[in-house]
């Protein structure tokens, strides 16, 4: 038996670089026909939401019906995006079988392997959904395979949060997992992430696709093996600026890097967000670098693919200052010097801001995001190098 | 003196704006400690000092400033000098530049002290105050820090863009999620409707059941009624068809139509009996035919008789009139008419005698002509000849024969034209003439026929002796001999011309007679015609006048004729009058009535035949009506006796026809029930047989309620069906969704950077406040010590909300500078300028001078005095200048400061005037206007009045392109006017006239950029570097000819002109625009000038003097011509 694995498909969504939001469902369906699969799992979210299924059930029904076609049995289950709307399709065909409705625990066998599987009851969910899990409903499966949508190692989790030795306990032989769009396995926990098929926005970097699950032999599978369909990827393009000079010969670093990087790809469209890193020279603004653009700009193009760079930079670059110098003077600069050096006011402050920025009246409306510490302080050292190299850059025009 | 001090020793002050030629003697005396300028007003104090420090700082330069300087430090000397704009200090023996130290254009400003700067609150505080806040943060500028590092106090409002793009991206969403909503259940609606519309068919059968089974009930009920309805009509209806009233009134109209018929006719009988009756006349002759056929022929001939009557009659009057006529024509050439019978012969002898007349006349004419040519009869040519004769004949014997001969000759060939003569007469004039000629041959002949006599010796010697001649010379004899022939021939010429004359006389005397004679025979032929004795009738006329009288001979005839046939038609005509009178028995003779009268009677009597004739006719036709009437009513009682009805009751046919139509259709409409009752199937009537009518009817009607309710739905369906496919095509909401989720990535953003922005502005607060906190700022302690010094510790200063402040030492009241008297505020920022010195000269070796204008003039003298002592102060360490036109401030300051060394730069301007211009007696020559000659143009040229340039000022032109007349030109030169600019200020028509001409220069100037020269650059700013390779490029594209600003720009924008960068690029592009060496445009024409300038004057006028005044000005600038 040959299972084709899938999730967080989000139909209804428009990638940000695709013209079509069916495109990652049709890939779908169209690797399982190529794979001569036997059975289509979906690990939820297949549809962003429940307002979209009006304009997703065409893409749907013709996709569902090219797998009937095929002879391609497909089991689903909903997840935080899709709980309600997904069960409401599937009562309207017969092509696919939704697996734990309303939050339930559901086995079906098909073909001698009992597939199980477990519905988002609702769009937040913070029980897990391994706490009602009966390890009987595969006890006596010869082969069994897990579906399920959830926020593996992620305890306080709205979206079912999933505990990875639970996994490996549950007696299932291999689960296949939606929430996160980053594909993944994990062996520790006999489970993988499948991942978004399509990366949807520039957040979603690396290799995007699906998982093919082959019979290891008649009580165990094989390891799942990742096959990437999106046409589209996103990568971090990290380049070091210590000892270039000049914005120049950065953007010439920058554009060997991606040609470099385009040459390694084989997806139709690459995009990569700069990373700087390294010592910067105080004097260079990498701002500039892109100024007056917008989005991307395409760096080179060849066979029919395309590199662009995204004019979003990600600025992680240290400025050629020594900090403890600096603090040794009796000026401002050595007084920021010394602020900067402290990293628990600096991030205090900075984590004070940031919240502060959510009660401005123009960004009440925005979900507030949660970053790491790590980040924060990262982003607060930024910002305080920045105020710290325009003062230095005045001493050091006074010098010369 | 320590080596810091730097002092000037001389100074010289080259050229300055306001100062062309240095203004003074350069100064040479200047002190080390304080140097107390004084002078007037406007003696160049102030600029004095200005240079100075120009030279000192490098501030302040103007391209016009020339000035050179030595300034000392110890041994050391500096030249310094400033040259349009350039300013180059070096050490003494050293060629480059080198700049003296302390040189700091940012606070050059704190060596200078001028009491209009320090009074302005503003003034220059802001810099110092800058300075301190940088220096309390230990050299550090925070604000611009703050600025670089792009920090923000805060976040953005609700007005910022991106989040409006968030809402309306939202909203958008929203809005489109809604539309969703409501077709959420769509499908499962959709279901639904579709199982309802499937029940329709059904319904459809139940619905044509009960629809029959009620026409099934409805029809049989309507049979009985109709039955009940038709036996209620009378039996004989049955007898009764559709056509049966039509028939019936058919006949009713055709007995009414032939009685009418009858009676019709009977009346038209009666009619022509009457008719016939009122012809008694006519009855009793319209049996005697053959007198009605005489009276028709009679009228007949009566009437042609007539007609011959009136014609013979117009004709007789016409053939009168042209009698009449041609008599008139007559009456101018005759005296009266002639007989006609003597007409005839009359007029064939005169046409006889006037075929004559020209033949008689013509011979008078040609006798006196030919007479005329012979001219005058010669008496003595006969002697003559003879004597002639003698003579010849007693030379002939002595000369040869020869001679004779040729003597003969001559004679033969006269008679020979005597002859022929006098055939020529004989044809004109007949006998007379051939008898002349006759005679004279015979003559000839016979004198030919002679010979020469001989003469006798005395006629020979007679001859001789009269001629000359000796007649022993032969020759002379020969030659006598033909003279003597001559004389003979000509004489016998003569002698044949008188002949002739005689001859022609005669022949003039006969054809008179003969004229004479015809003459009288013609007018007593004239007379017998009683012709008028007009002298015009003769000849030719004659014709015409014979023509017309044989004309009105003819007329006389005619009208005879025509008279005698008149008489015989009345005669005729009477004749038959008489015989119709008589014959009808007629009493009025006048012709038409007796016509009339005659007619009338024959056309009565064919009247009274005709009636006679119709009256028979008409009987017979009368007859035959009578007939067809009493078949018509026959035929009628055939009718009632068919339908079995009395004749005598129409009234109950007529009910029975009116009944019929009804009782007609209830017959049809029960065989159509029928019909529709068979046709009605059998579940049907059995349905009928099994619930009334109205239950029947109303599960009908429940039935279609239903149905229609279905076809709602349809239609509902129809409409969710395509809204279902649209919204499963629809891309909408996914390009909102991602539209949104775009505009929340932006927003997201720029919190990231509004983030990063309000964290730097809290680290910068934080580390400004730490700043402050930890460092006092020297140059306010340094200010304060000043302050405290000069006002006698009345005061501190401080530095509070950014600015200055004096606080009291007595009260610790702060007080800003608004609040201070001028004179404290002069003291603070006096002692501010000093701290400042102490902070820029800190570390440095240089103390460089001081300079003070006028600072004590708002002081009293307590503080006047107080400032002198800090001068004094200062002056142990530097150099000062203190500028003033004060005297009783140059007082207070020699009371404190002994040293102090005064110069007084009037005595300076008057030495420099004394040696530069010393006082030489000059004489003078008082240069006349020349005389105003007539021609303006001339008198330009007498004037030498030079052409004008485009960039000229109008005012420097010569007032000759201002006047209009030489006269007008004299005066104003007389007036000692020898610009236009002086012309203007003398009237406000020359005003006038220069404003013109300021508008056509300002128009024309538009795209006529000024000639850029090499020499022009001098005034170029100093930002524009002169010692470096764009300027040398700049110099040697000039070298060209004609070079424009525009021509420059050019150059640089082509990088012809090569690194010239801003802000020196921008600086030459502004002095270059400003100094209209570049002009933007295309240049105007003459017309558009000439429209600019009547824009900018309502009066001017093309018939204008000024009109030609500014053409006259372009046409000097080579524009146009005039």
């Amino acid at each position: 038996m040959k299972i084709l694995a899938a999730s967080d498909i989000h139909l209804g969504r428009l990638p940000t670089h695709g013209s079509s939001n069916d495109l990652p469902w049709d890939a779908v369906v169209n690797t399982a026909i190529e794979y001569e699969v036997n059975v289509l799992v979906l690990a939820g979210d297949i549809i962003e939401h429940e307002r979209y299924w009006l304009s997703s059930i065409g893409a749907i029904d013709a996709g569902l019906a090219k797998l009937k076609d095929a002879k391609i049995k497909v089991f689903a289950v909903g997840g935080n995006h899709d709980w309600h709307v997904l069960p409401y399709l599937a009562s309207l065909t017969e092509e696919i079988t939704i697996l734990g409705f309303g939050g339930t625990w559901q086995s079906y066998e098909y073909d001698g392997v009992h597939f199980v599987g477990y519905s988002f009851p609702r769009a937040h969910n913070r029980v897990s959904p391994l706490a009602s899990f009966d390890s009987a409903l595969v006890a006596e499966a010869s082969l069994s395979l897990g579906i399920l949508h959830g926020d593996l190692d992620v305890p306080s989790s709205a979206y079912g949060p999933l505990q990875r030795h639970k996994l490996a306990a549950s007696g299932v032989d291999l689960w296949a997992l939606g929430h996160i769009h980053t594909p993944g396995y994990f062996a520790d926990a006999k489970s993988f992430y499948c991942g978004s098929p399509y990366a949807l926005d520039p957040s979603e970097t690396g290799e995007r696709g699906v998982y093919l699950i082959e019979k290891a032999s008649a009580r165990a599978w094989k390891e799942p093996r990742f096959l990437p369909i999106s046409p589209i990827r996103y990568e971090t393009l990290p380049i070091s600026v210590t000892d270039l000079d000049s914005l120049d010969a950065i953007g010439a670093a920058l554009n060997q890097a991606a040609r470099e990087r385009l040459h390694e790809s084989d997806v139709q469209s690459l995009y990569l967000q700069p990373l700087f890193t390294g010592l910067r020279n105080p004097m260079i603004e990498l701002e500039a670098l892109f100024a007056g653009e917008r989005g991307e700009v395409l760096i080179a193009s060849t066979e029919g693919r395309s590199c662009y760079v995204r004019t979003k930079i990600r600025n992680e670059t240290s400025m050629a200052i020594d900090l403890e110098e600096v603090a040794k003077g009796s000026g401002s600069d050595a007084i920021l010097a010394k602020l900067i050096a402290d990293e628990e006011w600096l991030l205090s402050c900075y984590k004070r801001v940031a919240a502060a920025s959510y009660n401005g009246p123009a960004y009440r409306a925005l979900e507030p995001r949660t970053e790491s510490d790590e980040a924060m302080l990262a982003s607060a050292k930024t910002a305080a190098m920045t105020l710290l190299q325009a003062m230095v850059k005045q001493r050091r025009e006074v010098e010369r | 003196m320590n080596r810091a001090h730097y002092h000037f020793t001389r100074m010289t002050l080259v050229r300055s704006e306001g100062f062309d030629q240095p203004p003074f003697l350069p100064i040479e005396n200047f002190g080390p400690g304080l140097n107390i300028i004084t002078g007037p007003n406007g003696i160049g104090k102030s600029t004095l000092l200005r240079a100075m420090r120009s030279l000192l700082h490098g501030t302040n330069i103007s391209a016009k400033m020339h000035a050179q300087a030595t300034v000392a430090q110890l041994e050391q000397q500096w030249e310094l000098s400033l040259v349009h704009g350039e300013l180059l200090q070096r050490k003494r023996g050293h060629s480059e530049s080198q700049h003296l130290p302390g040189r700091n254009h940012e606070l050059s400003d704190t060596y200078f002290f001028a009491l209009h700067e320090l009074l302005d609150q503003a003034g220059d505080t802001q810099v110092f105050i800058e300075r301190v806040r940088k220096e309390m943060h230990g050299g550090i500028d925070l604000a611009k820090a703050y600025t670089d590092s792009k920090a923000a106090t805060g976040f953005s409002g609700a007005n910022l863009g991106l989040k409006r793009a968030v809402d309306v991206a939202r909203d958008k969403l929203r809005a489109a999620q809604s539309k969703i909503d409501i077709h959420a259940d769509i499908r499962d609606h959709i279901a639904q409707l579709e199982e309802h519309i499937d029940t329709a068919g059904m319904l459809r059968q139940e619905q044509q059941l009960y629809s029959n089974a009620i026409e099934a009930v409805q029809t049989q009920q309507k049979l009985t009624d109709l039955h009940e309805e038709i036996v209620a009509f009378d039996s004989r209806i049955t007898h009764l068809h559709a056509g049966t009233e039509a028939e019936y009134r058919s006949l009713l109209d055709r007995v009414d139509q032939e009685q009418r018929e009858v009676d019709a006719q009977k009346q038209r009988v009666a009619e022509k009996e009457r008719q016939i009756a009122s012809h008694q006349l006519a009855a009793e002759l319209s049996s005697d035919m053959l007198w009605r056929k005489e009276l028709s022929r009679l009228i007949a001939a009566l009437i042609t008789q007539e007609q011959e009557r009136k014609q013979s009659q117009r004709e007789f009057a016409e053939a009168e009139a042209r009698f009449t006529a041609s008599s008139d024509e007559l009456t101018w050439l005759v005296t009266e008419l002639p007989k006609e019978s003597f007409l005839q012969p009359a007029l064939k002898e005169l046409a006889q005698l006037a075929g004559e007349s020209e033949r008689v006349r013509l011979a008078v004419v040609v006798a006196e002509r030919l007479l005329a040519s012979l001219g005058v009869y010669d008496d003595n040519c006969e002697a003559a000849y003879a004597h002639a004769k003698q003579e010849l004949d007693a030379v002939a014997p002595l000369v040869s024969g020869t001679a004779q001969r040729s003597g003969l000759r001559v004679r033969n060939l006269i008679g020979l034209l005597v002859i022929l003569a006098g055939g020529v007469g004989s044809l004109l004039w007949a006998p007379l003439g051939l008898t002349v000629t006759v005679v004279v041959a015979l003559l000839l002949f016979l004198f030919q026929g002679k010979k020469p006599k001989s003469k006798s010796t005395s006629l020979i010697d007679e001859l001789s002796l009269r001629e000359g001649i000796d007649l022993s010379d032969t020759q002379k004899v020969e030659k006598l001999y033909q003279l003597l022939l001559r004389r003979e021939a000509d004489l016998a010429h003569r002698k044949e011309r008188n002949i002739q004359i005689k001859s022609a006389e005669q022949e003039v005397q006969r054809t008179q007679v003969a004229y004479q004679r015809w003459r009288s025979e013609y007018q007593a032929a004239a007379a017998s015609l009683n012709l008028q004795d007009h002298p015009s009738i003769e000849q030719a006329n004659f014709f015409n006048f014979s023509k017309a009288l044989l004309e009105w001979q003819r007329h006389g005839e005619v009208l005879r004729a025509k008279e005698a046939c008149y008489r015989s038609a009345e005669a005729q005509y009477l004749k038959t009058k008489t015989a119709l009178l008589a014959h009808g028995r007629f009493t009025d003779n006048e012709h038409a009535i007796l016509l009339e009268d005659a007619q009338s009677l024959l056309a009565e009597i064919a009247e009274y035949e005709r009636a006679e004739q119709d009256l028979e006719r008409l009987l017979l036709e009368l007859e035959r009506d009578e007939k067809r009437f009493a078949t018509a009513e026959e035929a009628v009682a055939t009718f009632y006796t068919k339908l079995d009805i009395s004749q005598e009751d129409p009234k109950f046919l007529w009910r029975l026809i009116a009944d019929f139509p009804t009782y007609e259709g209830l017959v049809r409409e029960r065989e159509s029930v029928t019909v529709m009752f068979e046709r009605i199937e059998s579940d049907a009537i059995a349905k009928a047989e099994t619930a009334s009518l109205h239950e029947l009817q109303a599960h009908k009607r429940k039935i279609e309620e239903e149905l229609e309710e279905i076809e709602k739905h349809r239609e509902k369906l129809g409409e969710l069906k395509e809204t279902y496919r649209g919204l499963t095509q629809s891309s909408e909401i996914a390009d909102l969704d991602r539209t949104w989720r775009n505009e929340v990535e932006e927003l997201e953003e720029h919190r990231s950077k509004e983030v990063t922005a309000v964290f730097i502005d809290a680290l910068f607060n934080e580390a400004q406040e730490a700043s402050q906190r930890q460092h006092q700022p020297e140059v306010v302690r340094n200010a304060s010590k000043w302050f405290e010094a000069i006002t006698h510790n009345q005061y501190r200063l401080l530095v509070a909300d950014g600015s200055f402040v004096a606080e009291e030492s007595a009260t610790n009241q702060t007080k800003q500078l608004r609040e201070l008297s001028s004179g404290t505020r002069i003291q603070l920022l006096f002692s501010i300028r000093m701290g400042f010195l102490d902070l820029l000269e800190k570390g440095t070796e240089a103390r460089l001078p001081l300079f003070f204008d006028e600072i004590m003039a708002n002081s009293d003298d307590e503080r006047s005095l107080a400032i002198a002592e800090a001068i004094k102060e200062i002056t142990q360490t530097r150099q000062v200048f203190y500028a003033t036109a004060q005297v009783d401030e140059v007082h207070k300051l020699q009371s404190v400061v002994k040293d102090a060394v005064v110069i007084d730069l009037g005595v300076l301007a008057g030495k420099k005037r004394s040696t530069t211009s010393p006082f030489v007696p000059s004489t003078y020559q008082v240069d006349s206007v020349p005389v105003a000659i007539e021609d303006y143009d001339q008198y330009a040229e007498v004037l030498s009045v030079y052409a004008p340039q485009l960039f000229e000022p109008i005012g420097s032109l010569h007032p000759w392109y201002l006047a209009t007349s030489s006269t007008e030109l004299y005066t104003l030169l007389n007036r000692n006017f020898t610009t236009a600019g002086q012309a203007a200020l003398s009237s406000p028509l020359y005003r006038r006239r220069v404003a013109l001409l300021r508008a056509a220069q300002r128009a024309m100037q538009q795209g006529r950029p000024r000639i850029l020269r090499e020499a022009d650059l001098l005034e170029v700013p100093a930002e524009v570097r002169r010692n470096t390779q764009y300027w040398q490029q700049i110099v040697d594209f000039l070298a060209a000819e004609n070079r424009t600003g525009n021509d420059l720009v050019a150059a640089i924008e082509n990088k012809e002109i090569q690194r010239l960068q801003d802000p020196a690029r921008a600086v030459l592009l502004d002095w270059l625009q400003r100094e209209r060496f570049t002009s933007e445009g295309s240049p105007l024409s003459e017309a558009e000038i000439l429209a600019a300038v009547s824009l900018s004057d309502e009066a001017f006028t093309t018939d204008s003097c000024e009109h030609m005044i500014v053409l006259r000005y372009l046409a000097a600038l080579g524009l146009g011509t005039i």
